[in-house]
């Protein structure tokens, strides 16, 4: 039997709490070594999901393998999976070493055994001087170290990893998810990581899975996702959007052109196939967004152009902001370089433009 | 209004308000508390005349008497039995306490009223109802009897089970409500951490929940083991005076005996006792937090 990579895979897995469905049928390949993210607002089921793969909720329907076995009835403690949760969960009680020797003890592996991968967990995650400590001793930070340690020194299939940066300053997080990424690469082992933080989803993600309201919207790499959203929902997730609603009026092979409240604009994006007059949004990203005075090379075959209403600017630091309005009172946002310093007033006509290669289309649904 | 009374208040000054609060409380606190307790102390220091009466000037002659063999009896019976309570408590009242912190909310306070509803009662009215169903012709007599399990009525009350039957008793509460609110504070994370690593339930409760659960149950020790120690009424009524520990010692001592000082100088033991064991119990608590 030839045996593909697959190391997790959710065939169908719903969870229902009494009414409420909270994963809804999904379905869901993870590859060996991948590092996958599940990424969405809060009560999207990305906690309940790992949830599952962890072993501590049951699925109410569906079938779930790790690394091609069932896992019906394999309580948490046989599952060859690790979990980082998200307050660290160390236990308050041992110190920093018998933390993290506390999977191998239960294995009942040699002294020796358990010391030399201990030694070694703690010297990769640079805590030789506190291994004495009780965790009650430790930074937030230290402490989500000795937490990932535990679980990798049990050196399982897959680790899960439910918001462990949560709790961090913003610096710490920056700085510990490249660390994270470094790890994983190092070791080789499968990262399933759970963050409602899309910044760092596209961080550190191989593959993200965005998730929302119990199903998977949409599952690509950082640049497919950012680059092409499937979904509004995704579109206005995954950073700065501007979504312009207009309806379908033809579609060929290479080309849509587009309504938007009577100005007709023609995108080079066909892959999804729309019916005439089908309400669609037109998401455009801030820094795809020109404005016409100020872009050399314009061209009306290149750009489809728009008039809007300038609002006010927003200066922070490397970049500007612009804010402006459509007319119908779209909100519109243009990022460029700071030091460009195009000055327009308040209540200004202008005239923005977005190449008709870089924009795509979403179905205009409620989100 | 009430902002203007706020704002009057506030005038006199931090000293002021301070009084006015902690003033009563620590005036019943030096009254009730503080001068009986050193009033005790120096009658211990005292000698008493031959009708009884306390003679004010130090003499050693109670604590002397107290190394006589039958009063070193007397205080280690009661060791023993506050020990043997002590213990009989902890395993009553720790699965109790286990099954309340992993119940539901609803089944969870229902437990805990369980517990605590009969600690409101007077606890001499207990014993009393106690003897009531423990006596010859009382209800578990009665009841075995008229199952024909027995023919005599059984001497339950007036022997030494019946004193440990009243005390383990009386002192439940005092042992489950700190294991309770130490289980109940348990970071279900942790648990689940436990899981993940590999622990079965059995390596779960002996690893992760038994550990945590320690600082409550030396809470409850120091709770059960002081009041079985000093306790009287419960020897009394329950063992019918013929079970001589310290507590009722020291209080025949003050009322039928007269003798003020060895009462005092018998309080005072306990009290040294208690003493150490508190120590005791904050170094071992200090060591587990900061080793």
């Amino acid at each position: 039997m030839i045996r593909d990579n697959n190391m997790i895979e959710l065939i169908g897995v719903t969870k229902q709490f009494g009414e409420m469905t909270a994963v809804n049928h999904i379905d869901l390949i993870v590859k060996e070594g991948e590092f996958m993210t599940f990424l969405g607002p809060s009560g999207c089921g990305k906690t309940t999901t790992l949830r599952m793969i962890a072993g501590f909720e049951e699925p109410s329907d569906g079938k779930l393998f790790i690394d091609h076995e069932d896992c019906d009835n394999v309580p948490a403690n046989l599952r060859d999976v690790n979990t980082v949760f998200q307050n660290y969960a160390l236990f308050p009680h041992l110190s920093i070493r018998d933390n993290i020797a506390f999977g191998l003890k239960l294995k009942k592996l040699s002294k020796e055994e358990i010391d030399k991968r201990v030694n070694k967990m703690i010297e990769l995650i640079k805590l030789e001087e506190h291994i004495n400590k009780k965790p009650s001793q430790l930074s937030g930070g230290q402490k989500q170290r000795v937490a990932i340690a535990r679980s990798l020194v049990n050196e399982p299939k897959v680790l899960l990893l439910d918001e462990p940066l949560g709790a961090l300053d913003l610096k710490l997080r920056k700085e510990m998810q490249i660390e994270l990424k470094h790890l994983q690469k190092e070791l080789g082992i499968t990262f399933i990581y759970v963050t409602h933080d899309q910044e760092e989803a596209l961080t550190i993600s191989d593959r993200i899975a965005i998730m929302n309201k119990g199903n998977i919207e949409q599952l690509g790499t950082a640049e497919e996702i950012y680059d092409t959203p499937k979904t509004k929902f995704a579109a206005n997730f995954i950073g700065e959007t501007n979504l312009l609603t207009g309806y379908i009026v033809s579609q060929d092979s290479e080309k849509t052109v587009v309504n938007l409240h009577n100005q007709i604009l023609t995108i080079y994006d066909a892959d999804k196939k729309y019916k005439e007059r089908e309400r669609i949004c037109v998401c455009v990203r801030p820094e795809n967004m020109h404005f016409v005075d100020y872009l050399p090379d314009y061209s009306e075959e290149k750009y489809n152009t728009i008039t809007c209403i300038y609002e006010e600017q927003i200066y922070i630091g490397n970049l500007r902001r612009h804010i402006l309005h459509t007319p119908e009172g779209e909100p519109v946002k243009i990022t460029r370089c700071a030091r460009k310093g195009e000055v327009y007033n308040r209540g200004d006509y202008v005239k923005v433009c977005f190449s008709k290669k870089r924009c795509i289309m979403v179905k205009d649904e409620e989100v | 209004m009430d902002k203007e009374k706020g704002k009057t208040k506030r005038k006199k000054g931090v000293l002021g308000n301070a009084f006015l609060t902690i003033g009563p409380m620590a005036l019943w606190t030096v009254l009730f508390f503080v001068f009986p307790f050193i009033y005790i102390i120096l009658v211990s220091f005292c000698s008493r005349d031959q009708f009884g009466n306390i003679v004010y000037s130090f003499s050693l002659d109670a604590y002397k008497t107290l190394t006589k063999a039958v009063y070193l009896q007397v205080i280690g019976r009661t060791l023993k039995m506050a020990a043997i309570v002590t213990v009989l408590v902890t395993l009553i009242a720790y699965p109790y306490a286990y099954i309340c912190s992993k119940a539901s909310k609803k089944v969870q306070s229902l437990l805990i009223i369980g517990v605590m509803i009969p600690f409101w009662i007077n606890s001499l009215l207990r014993i009393y109802a106690i003897m009531n169903f423990t006596s010859k012709n009382g209800l578990i007599n009665n009841f075995l009897m008229g199952m024909g399990i027995i023919k005599e009525p059984i001497q339950i009350l007036y022997t030494t089970g019946a004193v440990y039957f009243g005390l383990v008793y009386s002192l439940l509460p005092m042992m489950v409500m700190p294991l309770y609110s130490c289980l109940e504070k348990i970071d279900p994370a942790v648990l689940e951490a436990g899981r993940d690593l590999g622990c079965s339930s059995r390596q779960l409760f002996l690893k992760v929940i038994f550990p945590l659960s320690i600082p409550g149950i030396m809470g409850g020790l120091v709770l059960v083991f002081v009041p079985a120690m000093f306790n009287f009424y419960i020897a009394d009524a329950l063992g019918g005076g013929k079970t001589i520990i310290i507590g009722n010692l020291i209080s025949s001592q003050f009322s039928t005996a007269k003798n003020w000082p060895l009462g005092a100088a018998l309080s005072v033991v306990v009290m040294l006792i208690s003493t150490v064991l508190i120590f005791v119990k904050n170094k071992i608590e200090k060591a587990r937090t900061y080793s």
